[in-house]
């Protein structure tokens, strides 16, 4: 048990060997569930309440964003320079310079590593913390925590996906195993558009809530008559609520932010979505994704991700419209007090080759990558491991991605070791059993 | 000179010492490939995290899972100036220092310096690190993996043992070098020394591998709660699907429930053979059919058949990715249905496909090639659709789960790079695929068949090896998706993944729905009837008490959900209001339903991607439920004056005709005696005639977003 204290400490000498070691106290029978609680609960501050995950999809690349190498060859250090950021010693991209002067509040480990390249298989391992399997489909990390954790009294569903969840490619809805009611409810359409509305959350002309009222009545009665144990399929009990709470369709109202606010997220989806993020925070709804597409830069990185449009002056790609989106929901969420209870992660499901390609750009490369956290007792102002001169391996303190999920569950105050059921009664850990948390990341 | 005779003489000697077999060294030769490759294998070296990764790790690159020997023996002992060898002191060679962790090793102890795999390799170091070439090389014959029983409970323990023949006679327990993985290693847990013990009842797969051999062992662990129950009694059956599925449902323990209704099976063969509810009419005809294979066969003449299985081949052969061309489309579509329409052998309607030429907006098979845009995603295309195979894999390194190597995926991409696209299709002299290994040209070649094509006929030779008897995959690739359609889940899951260590639920029905599939013309009809005929297609969908996953193994009918194109058309039939798809009223399943732009059908799951699968995610079921309560979906149908709701109210008609009238349509039944009284409540409680339209569209809105109407059950 101690081993493991050591080993977390030492973040100059592990290696992988370190991530091995803690699978072979599991293959001795000494697994996490055996460890002390408090290892499991971890950090002096209170849990985290709730989670914003804004993904990254296609997989970003760690060298234009938190890892830049600019001592690396041509090749290999791309179009973009390094910036300092208000820690010393720590650059990142140029283009994030908002994040930058943030930098207190964020922890970015540079150290992550995955054997998988393909997008449904990366985006997977990323957001369960398991490898995809063919006998189990497991859900993602919000959907575990959407059911192990309370509800606030809210109409609003607890997992939200902004604009839509399809992350990774078309294949995993993050549901798995668990019943389809705790997996996200997409919102639809881009909130960055004019007069953008959820869609059918109001009811046709002419509709009083008596007659909602009735038609849940005549549902619920149909179910029984027909199976007396039937209840409503919970997604529609779900929707009756949204749709008779004028709290709750209130929410997705970005028209009711002010234009100075709505700019200081930036004109782009993301930026948006990253609004809509925070206000449903606010309103009690634990968890988010937002979901910002087109980071599979194969070609052309510097159009992609800086300029946005070939020639623009002022770059609106989506590292700058990340900078603007990401900063000010921290900037926000620390003002209504929100940041200590609301953890952010912002990651993809790999990161990219360091050697850049004939179409100038680069291929998928999960053999190292970064993910930045903040807020949700996260201690900021910090780098964890690092990779190597030229961005492709880890040179130190290797993280995986179940370590990740192991950490984000205890930030959320969940014990990782615990067992849910899938239908036919097989125990599922929430965390992989060599999954070990990142004690770097606990204030 | 005299001095220097006799050093020349040593030199030379020493030369000649290391290419002689050493025989005089007193221990037997290792070889390469039989001996040395295996400890590669088992000591994780070669694995996709490790230096089996495309790029290699820390500058040492070796084939995945050792496909390679030769590239292998010639980085181990060429490459790095020779460093990884050492052969005054073989103990201080890379190659074992490495794993040892006598020098750092980011990949940690991989051997045991005290063990016999690290002796072995020493050993084969000490004499000259060979590989011998040609006929001198010892190649493995055979590979037996057994387990010493297959029907274990939960509990239970058994020894696996694993036996290899080899080219020189030699006959070897290898147990040592094979690597197991359980598909659920919760359930079967397997000890370095091949002990097995099962922790959980149900299906489970091992898959194990040694050199070059993949093979996958299946367990069947039945319910404990049936032990000691006497099986049910075997009824002779002329129809073999069952005899095949009793007598798995027998081992597993599971117990097969009884029949749906009549009404169930009405509907389930309706919506299954033509994509429609029953009419009023059809419901009556299936109540005085004689027999069940009377309304099958009625419902297999029908034109709703040739329609709906026309849509299923069309999402199989990607009609959809040809809506920016509708001619094509057009054309593309009314082929496939043509074939439909004729019960044209598949294999026929392959080989049109694969061979086709021609203008797209003309000649429907053409299109084929129109769906994709470069030799490797044609590859994949082809492997996927007509193999039941994810080539995908091999195209960075020979697949690790099955037999396709590099060289075929891009000998068959070479083959489809022999195409010209465009508006027209043709086969052209130019065109090629690079080779990743070799930077050079690929050589075209058919998937798994070591010859050479002549590239003047490529694609006949490849339509011809497809269409053979002698190919594993076609038939069964097209009746597991016929089956799947119709049962609800493949025979193998996923549908396009058929390998050795994705092995079927049941392994000989797969093969002898094949065989009958081939002796009957390659009839997709045949086959459905044959699949509709069978008892375990006629079971009940409803259970009392039954265990989870009796449904895989067919104890009990899957709950299937209405497709997004057949809940609309479902929707419109109910209530006589057309969709509009393309500005006419055109049905959802049909060709205005792949191509034509329709937020109603996107909105239900319509899938766009490239490769779409039932199992790709759709909205998420709040995006849908909202739809349903507040969209225009139901809601304008509900309330359109030319409706069947509206008409019937207009019409004055008394609630219990009006419910009677919309139970039938809906679910092809009639409402039970508590469902009557509770809707005669609803409707007496109001008077004027706007409440009582308001409580019809309420009434109406509840059975079309009910289960029972949503699914096919």
């Amino acid at each position: 048990m101690l081993h493991n204290n050591n080993i977390q400490h030492a973040t100059a000498e592990v290696s992988r060997r370190g991530v091995l070691q803690i699978g072979q106290l599991a293959a001795l029978g000494i697994g996490l569930s055996q460890l002390p609680a408090s290892l499991g609960a971890g950090s002096k501050t209170a849990a985290a309440k709730n989670c914003i995950l804004i993904w990254l999809d296609g997989g970003p690349s760690h060298l234009e964003t938190f890892d830049l190498k600019p001592a690396a060859p041509a090749e290999v250090r791309g179009p973009l320079d390094a910036i300092q950021t208000s820690v010393a010693g720590v650059s990142i991209s140029e283009c994030l310079p908002s994040l930058a002067q943030r930098f207190n509040d964020f922890a970015v480990i540079r150290s992550m590593t995955s054997p998988l390249g393909e997008h449904n298989l990366g985006a997977h391992y990323l957001l369960t913390g398991y490898r995809p399997s063919p006998v189990l489909q497991y859900p993602s990390f919000h959907t575990v925590a959407n059911q192990q954790l309370s509800h606030m009294p809210t109409a609003l569903p607890n997992n939200i996906a902004i604009p839509e969840y399809r992350v990774g490619g078309a294949g995993f809805d993050g549901t798995g195993f668990l019943p389809s009611r705790y997996g996200a409810f997409s919102v639809g359409g881009d909130p960055a558009a004019q007069d953008y509305r959820v869609r059918d959350l109001i009811p046709p002309d002419g509709f009083t809530l008596e007659r909602i009222d009735r038609r849940r009545s005549f549902a619920e009665n149909l179910a029984k008559l027909n199976n007396t144990d039937a209840v409503l399929r919970p997604s529609m009990a779900n929707a009756f609520e949204i749709v008779t709470s004028a709290e709750a369709r209130s929410a997705f109202r970005l028209d009711d932010e002010s234009p100075e606010t709505r700019s200081r997220y930036g004109a782009k989806s993301v930026g948006q979505s990253c609004l809509m993020a925070r206000r449903l925070v606010e309103r009690g709804v634990r968890f988010v994704t937002v979901n910002q597409r087109g980071w599979d830069t194969h070609e052309n990185l510097y159009t992609r991700l800086k300029e946005g449009y070939t020639g623009a002056k002022v770059g609106v790609g989506l590292i700058p419209s990340l900078d603007l989106a990401v900063s000010a929901l921290i900037d926000d969420l620390k003002r209504s007090g929100l940041l200590d209870e609301t953890l952010v992660v912002v990651m993809g499901e790999f990161g990219r080759t360091p050697k850049i390609n004939q179409s100038g750009g680069r291929d998928h490369w999960p053999r190292v990558f970064s993910v930045a956290l903040a807020g949700g007792g996260v201690k900021g102002g910090q780098v964890v491991g690092a990779s190597d001169s030229v961005g492709e391996s880890p040179a130190d303190r290797p993280v995986t991605p179940s370590d990740l999920v192991c950490t984000i569950y205890t930030l959320l105050g969940l014990n990782p070791a615990a067992e849910q059921q899938t239908e036919d009664g097989r125990p599922v850990r929430l965390s992989a059993d060599d999954a070990s948390v990142i004690r770097e990341l606990l204030s | 000179m005299r001095i220097m005779l006799p050093l020349i003489l040593l030199a030379f000697a020493a030369e000649v010492a290391s290419e002689v077999v050493a025989a005089d060294h007193g221990s037997p030769v290792v070889d390469f490939d039989t001996q040395v490759m295996p400890i590669l294998t088992k000591a994780g070296c070669n694995a996709g995290a490790c230096h089996g990764a495309a790029a290699g790790r820390g500058g040492f690159s070796l084939s995945l899972y050792g496909s390679r020997p030769q590239r292998d023996f010639e980085e181990i002992k060429l490459a790095l100036e020779g460093r990884r060898i050492n052969h005054r002191q073989p103990v201080d060679s890379l190659l074992l220092m490495k794993p040892t962790e006598q020098v750092s090793h980011e990949g940690g102890t991989r051997l045991d310096s005290d063990g016999p795999d690290f002796a072995l390799l020493t050993q084969w170091i000490a004499g000259g690190a060979q590989r011998f070439s040609g006929s001198g090389r010892r190649r493995l014959e055979t590979f037996l993996l057994q387990p010493a029983a297959t029907q274990l409970s939960v509990g239970q323990v058994t020894q696996l043992s694993a036996t290899a023949t080899f080219s020189d006679g030699a006959e070897q327990d290898v147990l040592a070098w094979t690597i197991f993985n359980p598909d659920d290693p919760s359930a079967v847990e397997i000890t370095n020394a091949g002990r097995l013990t099962i922790h959980r009842c149900g299906r489970h797969v091992v898959v194990a591998r040694y050199l070059n051999q993949v093979v996958a062992l299946e367990f069947l662990v039945p319910e404990t709660s049936v032990a000691g129950r006497t099986a049910a009694p075997t009824v002779a059956n002329t129809n073999s699907i069952d005899s095949f599925i009793d007598a798995r449902l027998q081992k597993l323990g599971f117990v097969a429930v009884s029949d749906a209704t009549t009404t169930e099976l009405t509907r389930r063969l309706s919506i299954d053979l033509t994509g429609r509810l029953p009419s009023r009419d059809q419901v009556e005809q299936f109540r005085n059919d004689a027999s069940l294979s009377e309304s099958v066969d009625r419902l297999l003449q029908s034109e709703a058949f040739i329609d709906c299985w026309t849509y299923h081949l069309a999402e199989l052969f990607r009609v959809a990715d040809m809506r920016n061309n509708p001619a094509a489309a057009r054309a593309y579509f009314s082929w496939l249905r043509k074939c439909v329409a004729g019960d044209v052998s598949f294999r026929e309607l392959a080989w049109q496909l694969i061979t086709a030429e021609g203008a797209v907006a003309e000649y429907g098979p053409a299109s084929f090639y129109a769906v994709v845009s470069d030799p490797r995603s044609q590859a994949e295309f082809f492997s996927t659709a007509l193999l039941g195979v994810r080539m995908q894999c091999a195209n960075c390194h020979d697949h690790p789960l099955d037999a396709w190597t590099q060289d075929d995926y891009h000998g068959l991409a070479a083959i489809f790079a022999r195409i010209q696209r465009g508006a027209v299709i043709r086969s052209t002299t130019s065109g090629q695929v690079i080779h990743p290994a070799t930077g050079a040209a690929a050589v075209a070649r058919i998937p798994g068949v070591d010859r050479l094509l002549d590239d003047a006929h490529s694609r006949v030779a490849l339509a011809d090896w497809l269409t053979s008897d002698q190919n594993p995959y076609f038939a069964k690739a097209i009746v597991n998706r016929i089956w799947s359609r119709l049962m609800g889940r493949g025979l193998v899951e996923p549908v396009d993944d058929l390998r050795t260590t994705n092995p079927a639920t049941h392994p000989e029905l797969l093969n002898w729905l094949a065989a009958d599939f081939v002796e009957h013309g390659d009839s997709i009809r045949h086959t459905v009837r044959r699949i509709c005929l069978s008892s375990a297609y006629r079971r009940s969908s409803r259970a009392a008490s039954v265990n989870s996953t009796a449904d895989r193994f067919y104890a009990i009918a899957t709950l299937k959900p209405l497709t997004p194109a057949v809940f609309l058309d479902a929707v419109c039939d109910v209530t006589d209001v057309p969709s509009i798809l393309a500005d006419s009223n055109a049905r959802a399943v049909s060709l205005v339903g792949l191509i034509e732009k329709s937020e109603a059908l996107d909105l239900l799951g319509r899938c766009r991607a490239v490769d779409c699968s039932p199992a790709s995610s759709g909205p998420d079921e709040l995006t849908v439920q909202l739809h349903l309560l507040n969209g225009q979906l139901l809601n304008a149908r509900l309330r359109d004056p030319e409706g069947a709701l509206m008409r019937a109210v207009a019409a004055k008609k008394s609630w219990p005709d009006l419910v009677s009238e919309f139970y039938l349509r809906s679910y092809s039944r009639h409402p039970s005696a508590a469902e009557n009284e509770f809707w005669g409540r609803q409707f007496s409680a109001v008077t004027n005639s706007a409440e009582t339209t308001a409580v019809a569209e309420d009434f109406l809105w509840s059975l079309l977003s009910s289960e029972e109407f949503r699914t096919n059950r």
